[in-house]
């Protein structure tokens, strides 16, 4: 396996600018996601409105 | 993606309380908060299903005493927004006592198994990966330009200082101790561009290196750079798509440099910026993370940032916790 080269400022500063989300990725978050379904639920009887849950296996917010 | 709808995200944020959460330990954990989430999944459309697995991951629209309005599995805005308005319809007719119904407003006994372990007063970092533009003529052409994903990096207070070499002099360096190379290597520097992976085990990690050095000071705060590479494979019989056989003669890895702007605030005891990079080359594929058509080394970038203070920023990473944390068996509840 081939020895990789330090990064230098330049490239550094290139891939945090490319990496970074954009507006355009983070639509979804934008939603005042709650990440605690007991949490939720107490909040949905105080304010009176049902609870949105969006549940998979791995936390939604991240890797899936 | 459903919520990238403007009206999936307006009704979500307007009707009802949003939760995203990860159901995987939900479906067994033995306590209130575990009980409740079968209570409303077992009404939905994963009732009883155990073939060919049992997950019950889906959106569930729900009262807080656990009645079930609607629920569905899907990716589909259109399928979603369906199940919305269904459940909104049906939230109609519900009087106003009844949409204030019971709930248990105390806190819940809970599972051992599944503590709490954000690390408050540490460091919380957002992770986002992505693919990196291919040189023109690479053997496998980028299909999913957009693909990005997410996961969060969790060190306790304690390992805060882990970062930062002995004395606060410039030219000053520290090799970051195991815990904290490995944490990176096993659980971050992975390909989740397009779907979940599973973790590196420690044999995968073939050589990791992550060292920090002091290149100014400016009063209380200390500024570093972070260097490193990482070289992660594996090799062995897995399948390269959702429910399908194992393929024997697989290979996968990330072979990557690091590069990290920090500056910590010593007053505070707190990093003000965090920076990391990664930058290097993936290959293979597994179960869940869509490369069956994208095998050959390619590049992968990873970013770390500090994470805000929205609860959706308490998300736990995407690991088992008592691994990720290196606790040994011992300790564990499941293991006692």
């Amino acid at each position: 396996m081939r020895t990789l080269e330090p990064l230098d400022s330049r490239a550094f500063e290139e891939a945090l600018a490319f990496i970074t989300p954009r507006a355009a990725d983070m639509k979804w978050a934008s939603i005042p996601w709650q990440t605690d379904l007991w949490e939720a639920r107490q909040i949905a009887a105080a304010r009176k409105k049902p609870v949105f849950a969006w549940m998979m296996n791995g936390s939604p917010l991240s890797c899936v | 993606m459903a919520f990238a709808d403007p009206e999936v995200i307006r009704l979500a944020s307007e009707s009802f309380v949003p939760l995203a959460e990860d159901c995987s330990p939900l479906q067994t954990q033995q306590d209130a908060k575990g009980a409740f989430f079968r209570l409303v999944a077992e009404q939905g459309h994963y009732a009883g299903r155990t073939v060919p697995s049992a997950t019950r991951q889906g959106q569930y629209a729900f009262t807080a005493d656990g009645t079930l309005l609607a629920s569905v599995n899907t990716r589909d805005a259109d399928t979603m927004l369906g199940m919305m308005r269904q459940a909104l319809a049906r939230w109609g007719t519900f009087t106003a006592g009844e949409r204030g119904r019971g709930v248990d407003a105390g806190a819940y006994e809970r599972d051992p198994r599944h503590p709490d372990f954000y690390p408050a007063g540490g460091l919380v970092l957002k992770q986002t990966m992505r693919d990196l533009p291919r040189p023109e003529g690479h053997p496998s052409p980028q299909q999913r330009p957009e693909a990005i994903n997410f996961d969060y990096a969790w060190f306790t207070a304690d390992e805060v200082r882990d970062f930062l070499p002995e004395a606060a002099r410039v030219g000053v360096s520290r090799a970051l101790p195991r815990r904290i190379v490995r944490r990176f290597a096993r659980f971050h520097l992975l390909d989740s561009v397009r779907g979940e992976t599973p973790p590196w085990r420690d044999e995968n990690v073939q050589a990791a290196t992550m060292t920090t050095e002091v290149v100014a000071l400016d009063g209380d705060r200390v500024h570093l750079r972070l260097d490193g590479s990482v070289l992660n494979s594996q090799g062995g019989s897995w399948a390269i798509k959702p429910f399908q056989e194992q393929l024997a003669g697989m290979t996968r890895g990330y072979h990557c440099r690091l590069r990290g702007e920090l500056t910590f605030d010593a007053r505070r005891g707190a990093f003000e910026r965090f920076d990391l990079v990664a930058v290097g080359d993936r290959w293979g594929g597994t179960e869940h993370n869509s490369r069956q058509d994208d095998l050959p080394a390619a590049p992968m970038g990873l970013v770390f940032q500090i994470a805000g203070g929205a609860p959706a920023d308490r998300t736990p990473p995407h690991a088992n916790l008592w691994d990720y944390f290196d606790i040994p068996a011992d300790q564990s509840p499941s293991n006692r």
